[in-house]
């Protein structure tokens, strides 16, 4: 399958660009300076990787590391690591998300929150991409909208909408559902290995949570619509599918 | 990646899953709870970062465990550094907090340690475990005693029954299964953690005012019988305490917070004991959401907390010695109730009293469920200029306050407005 053509930044640029949101991020751990401030993190192994319903594994397991820094005030930030599998480039790598935002928790108990993320995959260099968004949360619910100006690499913008719910059943077991929708008026690339819609992707999920001292272990069905132009980067392999993970929280 | 590497993973998780499982029912829970323990005990709260995008935490997993095991190592380290053992810790989103529950050498005062770990920036606050006491008379011929005059309430329930209001009932623990309160409680979880006796006299005694079913050829009617009723248990019987039940701050804190999760209306607290910050601020957050909180008063103790906390519907019996017109008056002497061991029986305290209004609380918002503080204060005994003067406790007349919420005459029709000069 012929490689489609280089993006003008070269692989140097990319972790530049990377490597710049680490700094930001890292400054304002140390601006922020108190001794309120959190770091932590999560070490997960995934049976397979689904990036808002699409495989980023080609359907294989996935291996991740969040790590989350949060001040006092409100200000977080942090760096996101997760092995991918790119059918397109018949190679693997992984996926670097940096992201910062700013959250507040009203006496209402809803908390609101915008921040900004940067995603880098480097088993497929065009896909690189940046992304603003604003969420809120309510009690086991939470939503966030998202904008891209150029989602994975697409020469056309896109906006991605999700509400989360994570019920608690017992007090170690968690319903978890998810619901999905991505706009994208991106066209399919003539190197799509498969046929590709370019209208609105939904994806969802359903499944169980369950927690156990650091351990949290996750059994879900994950689903989306149809493939779509919009994840030039995934394989041909299944769209809906179970997955299992497991996380320790540090 | 090859294929066996899934199925390779496929049983690891199940073995997890399996461990996981057998490991969780096997966990023992801490029972701290005695008197002389938790008097030796703090409450250190670490902030709890509000939640916001992870991209690890995806799909609708819990926020609320991720970031625990950061703030149970902050804790930890304050417990060396300060000679302490931690022994519990419960999450409180309401408020923003991790509360550790930490037990003090005996050597050292605890106020004293929490003063300390206040000035520690790694500490958002850190107070001493306070106990409360459940308000009920425990002599036993005191339950001899003349009984209170009714509320009409088989006229009420001809208006109003509480129907779904959600009431939360912060107290000792219930006895479920009663004949006359089976199938009347939606939850009931413990919160004090013990598992022992959870069955006890003040809680059962109470949630039969509040929910008791009516009509059925036995014992009572409860208020509210169709209101939607949770029963925390955040007090427990003590051996050392003449029988009455004590609650400490984590457990009252606990509940509050669940509650809070549950998003109920209506709080009835039967407990009084000192200000407690943990607790006050958990009850702001009620108070802002319009969670209507009604309190017992300690009889003689005015300030006591929580009926002496802004916003809480402070509640005390007839013939109280209290003066002042912020506090209400209900049936509170010789009340029948339902008792553990499917009994029932007369009880008296302000405890009482407060779940006499909980219950008119539930029906009150059964009828307007946006009914505002001010409103609701003035629905169950108006204030007016000479009761402000002479600063008296004003008696709630139930009859007039469904009138005067549901805009229609709720019992004899032309008695409503002189109800309130009833006597309990």
């Amino acid at each position: 399958m012929p490689a489609p053509a280089a993006r003008r930044d070269t692989p140097g640029c990319r972790a530049g660009k990377f490597g710049v949101a680490g700094v930001l991020g890292l400054a304002l751990f140390w601006c922020a300076g108190t001794v309120f401030a959190q770091l932590s993190g999560t070490l997960s192994v995934l049976s397979d990787y689904r990036y808002r319903g699409i495989s980023l594994s080609d359907n294989e397991p996935a291996f991740q590391l969040g790590l989350t820094y949060d001040d006092a005030l409100g200000w977080y930030a942090g760096a996101f690591v997760s092995t991918v599998e790119s059918a397109l480039y018949e190679t693997h790598g992984v996926q670097a998300i940096a992201f910062a935002g700013y959250a507040w928790r009203m006496t209402s108990g809803l908390t609101v929150e915008a921040g900004a993320d940067y995603s880098v995959v480097t088993a497929a260099p065009r896909f690189d991409y940046t992304e603003i968004y604003a969420g809120f949360a309510f009690q086991n619910i939470t939503g966030r909208v998202y904008y891209s100006p150029r989602y994975f690499g697409s020469d056309s913008p896109a906006v991605y909408g999700e509400l989360n719910l994570a019920q608690p059943l017992q007090d170690n077991i968690q319903l978890l559902a998810h619901i999905g929708i991505l706009g994208s008026s991106a066209k399919p690339s003539y190197y799509m290995p498969y046929p590709a819609s370019s209208g609105a992707v939904i994806d969802g999920a359903v499944g169980i949570g369950m927690t156990w001292q650091s351990f949290n272990l996750q059994l879900s069905w994950v689903g989306v619509n149809h493939a779509s132009s919009a994840y030039g980067v995934t394989g041909t392999g299944n769209r809906n599918g179970v997955v299992a993970s497991l996380s320790y929280a540090f | 990646m090859i294929a066996w590497h899934r199925w390779l993973l496929v049983p690891l998780l199940g073995a997890c899953v399996a461990a996981c499982a057998a490991a969780g029912s096997e966990a023992t829970v801490s029972e701290s709870y005695g008197d002389e323990a938790v008097e030796r005990q703090l409450l250190v709260m670490v902030r709890m970062p509000p939640v916001h995008f992870r991209p690890d935490v995806a799909y609708g997993s819990s926020y609320v465990r991720v970031g625990q095991q950061a703030r149970r190592k902050i804790a930890q380290a304050l417990a060396t550094e300060y000679g302490l053992t931690v022994i519990d810790n419960w999450p409180m989103p309401a408020i923003g907090v991790d509360c550790f529950v930490m037990q003090a050498p005996d050597n050292v005062s605890p106020a004293r340690l929490a003063e300390r770990l206040s000035a520690d920036p790694r500490v958002e606050s850190a107070q001493a475990v306070n106990l409360f006491r459940a308000l009920a008379y425990n002599d036993p011929l005191y339950t001899l005693q003349p009984s209170a005059t009714e509320w009409h309430l088989s006229e009420l329930h001809r208006i109003t029954t509480g129907r779904r209001v959600r009431v939360a009932q912060v107290d000792s623990g219930v006895e479920i299964d009663h004949p006359d309160l089976v199938g009347q409680i939606a939850v009931s979880r413990d919160f004090v953690g013990s598992g022992i006796g959870s069955t006890e006299r003040h809680g059962t005694a109470v949630a039969g005012i509040i929910a008791a079913r009516p009509d059925n050829g036995i014992g009572i009617a409860g208020i509210a019988p169709e209101a939607h009723f949770l029963a925390l248990r955040a007090c427990w019987e003590a051996a050392g305490a003449d029988g009455r039940a004590l609650c400490s701050s984590f457990t009252l804190a606990k509940a509050l917070q669940f509650a809070l999760e549950q998003n109920v209306e209506v709080i009835n607290l039967s407990v009084g004991g000192p200000r407690d910050r943990l607790l006050e601020r958990l009850l702001d957050v009620a108070l802002s959401r319009g969670v209507t909180v009604v309190g017992a008063v300690q009889p003689g103790v005015s300030d006591g907390f929580p009926a002496s906390h802004h916003g809480v519907l402070a509640i005390v019996t007839g013939g109280a010695q209290d003066s002042s017109a912020d506090l209400l008056v209900a049936p509170g002497r010789d009340v029948p109730t339902t008792l553990p061991g499917r009994k029932w029986g007369l009880v008296s305290g302000s405890s009482f009293a407060a779940a006499h209004v909980t219950g008119l609380v539930a029906l009150l918002r059964a009828l307007s469920p946006g009914l505002q503080p001010q409103q609701l204060r003035q629905a169950l005994a108006p204030q007016t200029l000479s009761s402000l003067a002479t600063d008296q406790p004003l008696i709630v007349d139930a009859c007039a306050a469904v009138a005067r919420t549901a805009g229609t005459c709720a019992c004899a029709c032309g008695t409503a407005g002189h109800a309130g000069l009833q006597g309990w």
